[in-house]
């Protein structure tokens, strides 16, 4: 028998350090060959929660997704399990080092970022330079270049 | 759209609210500053406390990513941090050196009328150096400043150093720091007089003539007193044309201008005439200057944003936009009054970019001509003056009955006599005639011969704007709200990932001691990690 924690998630997967709603717990037991990643665990259904989405296996030191729930014929429930990495392996993540390639606070707008699309109406500015050599009207001058002048 | 502006505020001072490149004040951490890691836990990081409204705001110094960073809590809790950039709303940290003292600014704007500043000194260990920006949140978007800490290091000579970020030459590369002392103002360049210092004036005369002056010679070369153009055959005038160089006329104001002189030409002085001379072959004039400011702090401002110059007399050109934006650019014209050629130079000065480009450079020449040829027209009367004495000699000897024309040989006293009489008598005979054209034999070989030299070139510039301007497009990205929090911002840098929060996709990610992950668990965290991301 392995013990099983059931939490309700509400937040989205891409989260690691989830908050997670206790529900109890109960235990039960692994479906045949077992699938680290992907297990499937039963438990009386009796012992079931319905709002549970999300549990813990502390013999696998993991944290599983609820992806599946099966209602077996003998009062049992099947639960079907996905690892969630994320939250699991939070801790040696933190460990390691990577090339960022987005990042919500440190980050670097100068740096082409084709998420961000743009308009196809485009404003146009005038920007004038204030002066000019160009005056005419009185300043007009004929330059006349003459020989013996 | 980001703007600019400064509030006095309650306690007198001056501060800008958006500043790009302009931080009022500037610290940097020496190698003694004291930090820590976790910089909120730390109380002998704090700068100081201030309450308001019930709220308490402390204000911690420390390091993110191996940048001096600030940080202000409010109620205990991360508020504002500040390390290359300010997340805020008409907030910020600002730093300045008072009476020897970093010092940290706090300052907020509940309302833009009602600004609050807060000062924390800072500890020792801080002195001048990277400035610190207080920018405003538009729609959410915060501004970073570029990341130069790979570029404020000379680059490796060591070729094979792959681990090494800095820009590698191998043994020949450039590892000296840019000379910034070496700049291209438009001061500094030579006076084209002086380039092309050549006195003329003893053989050709330049003449700098108004409409007013030029029409008074006209009328006189051109004169319709008949004695007034014999004068001028006698004098050569009638064929000046040969001595005349050029004319063409500028829309400018030319310098050096000596008034009330004679006008001569072919050595001949012209008289009556009262026109202007000048010495000056190159006049030179200043046309303004632009700065062009990033409008979305990004790279939005150079990739997606298109420069061109209007110039008159030469028309619409692009400029670069690396060299444009976030950049005062002057505008100098130079003229040629000796044949109307317009050279315009641009200066800009990049005074955000510095580390990249020389501080000052002309970037940009473009050539043009202002001149437009003026017609010069030639009218030959020797023909006509001929003609007018041989008739008036031949209508007279007719008159008289019987016809001796002058110096035939042979001819008679009275026949002179009668063509004495017959010359008075036709002077205003033939002065009818011309008008009137009735005489045949008067009119024949009168017709004058009027050549012109130069076409009238005509300046198609001259229809046009006689001002440069820019002309700036920009695409409008389109920015979410809160749309970081959700997709992020590009970076390509190596991060301690513990250093990280927030949204964060990764480009590549190296997973080592991963514990119990069995290989197929380390394969999914790090498709995750690289394709959607993780919200640390």
């Amino acid at each position: 028998m392995a013990e099983i924690y059931l939490y309700n998630n509400h937040e989205d997967p891409i989260v690691a350090d989830k908050f997670l709603a206790g529900l109890g717990s109960t235990s039960g037991e692994f479906r045949a060959t077992v699938d680290v990643l992907r297990p499937t665990f039963t438990i009386k259904s009796e012992t079931d929660n319905a709002s549970a989405n999300y549990c813990e296996l502390p013999d696998f030191g993991r944290y599983y997704y609820i992806t599946g729930r099966r209602k077996l014929t003998t009062g049992l429930t099947e639960l079907s399990l996905y690892c969630d990495v994320r939250k699991t392996f939070l801790t040696q993540l933190r460990g390691n080092f990577g090339i960022v390639e987005r990042q919500e606070r440190n980050y670097d707008m100068y740096l082409n970022d084709d998420k961000i699309p743009t308009g196809a109406r485009k404003t146009v500015s005038i920007y004038t330079f204030s002066d000019t050599p160009f005056t005419g009207g009185n300043d007009n001058r004929v330059i006349m270049r003459v020989l013996g002048g | 759209m980001a703007e600019y502006k400064e509030i006095t505020t309650s306690l007198g001072l001056v501060v800008p609210r958006y500043s790009p490149g302009e931080g009022i004040g500037a610290f940097t951490e020496t190698a003694n500053a004291p930090f820590s890691g976790n910089i909120y836990d730390n109380t002998a990081n704090k700068l100081g406390s201030v309450t308001v409204d019930g709220h308490t705001y402390e204000a911690y110094h420390g390091r993110y990513n191996q940048s001096p960073t600030l940080w202000l809590l409010k109620d205990g809790v991360q508020y504002y941090e500040s390390y290359l950039n300010v997340i805020s709303t008409w907030s910020g940290f600002w730093c300045d050196i008072v009476s020897g003292v970093a010092t940290v600014y706090w300052i907020t704007c509940p309302s833009p009328s009602d600004p609050q500043v807060y000062t924390f000194p800072l500890p020792p260990g801080y002195s001048a150096g990277n400035p610190f920006e207080a920018r405003k949140i538009v729609d959410g978007i915060s501004e970073a400043d570029l990341d130069t800490a790979s570029w404020d290091k000379s680059p490796t000579t060591n070729f094979d150093d792959f681990d090494n970020t800095d820009p590698r030459g191998g043994e020949y590369a450039d590892t000296d720091p840019f000379n910034q002392t070496d700049v291209m103002t438009l001061d500094s360049l030579p006076n084209p007089e002086s380039i092309m210092n050549m006195s003329y004036s003893s053989f050709i005369g330049t003449y700098a003539m108004t409409a007013t002056e030029l029409q008074s010679v006209g009328d006189r070369i051109f004169s319709t007193n008949i004695w007034d153009q014999i004068l001028n055959k006698l004098q050569g005038i009638n064929g000046f044309n040969d001595c005349i160089l050029s004319a063409v006329q500028i829309p400018v104001a030319v310098a050096n201008v000596t008034s009330g002189v004679a006008f001569r030409v072919g050595g001949v002085e012209v008289t009556g005439s009262s026109v202007s001379k000048t010495t000056t072959r190159y006049i030179w004039r200043d046309m303004g200057a632009i700065t062009l400011k990033e409008v979305w702090g990004s790279a939005r401002d150079y990739t997606d944003t298109s420069v061109s110059i209007f110039l008159p007399y030469v028309g619409m050109k692009e400029i670069d936009t690396d060299i444009a934006v976030n950049a005062t650019m002057t505008l100098r014209a130079y003229i040629d009054i000796w044949t109307g050629d317009v050279l315009y130079l641009m200066h800009t000065s990049n005074a955000g970019r510095q580390q990249y480009y020389r501080q000052e450079h002309v970037s940009y020449r473009w050539s043009g001509n202002c001149g437009k040829q003026v017609q010069l027209g030639r009218v030959d009367n020797s023909t006509q003056l001929l003609g007018v004495l041989g008739a008036v000699a031949g209508v007279a000897v007719a008159g008289a009955g019987a016809a001796h024309a002058l110096g035939v040989a042979g001819a008679s006293k009275a026949a002179l006599a009668s063509s004495e009489a017959g010359i008075a008598a036709m002077k205003a005979g033939a002065k009818t005639a011309l008008i009137s054209g009735a005489v045949p034999a008067v009119t024949t070989g009168f017709r004058p011969i009027v050549q012109s030299s130069g076409g009238i070139a005509g300046s198609v510039g001259a229809m046009d704007y006689q001002k440069a301007y820019l002309v700036v497009k920009r695409a409008v990205p389109q920015y979410p709200n809160n749309w970081r929090e959700k997709i992020g911002a590009p970076r390509y840098q190596t991060f301690a990932i513990e250093d990280l929060q927030g949204y964060t996709l990764f480009s590549d990610v190296k997973l080592d001691n991963m514990g119990i992950a069995v290989k197929e668990e380390v394969e999914e965290l790090k498709r995750l990690l690289t394709t959607e991301g993780v919200i640390l």
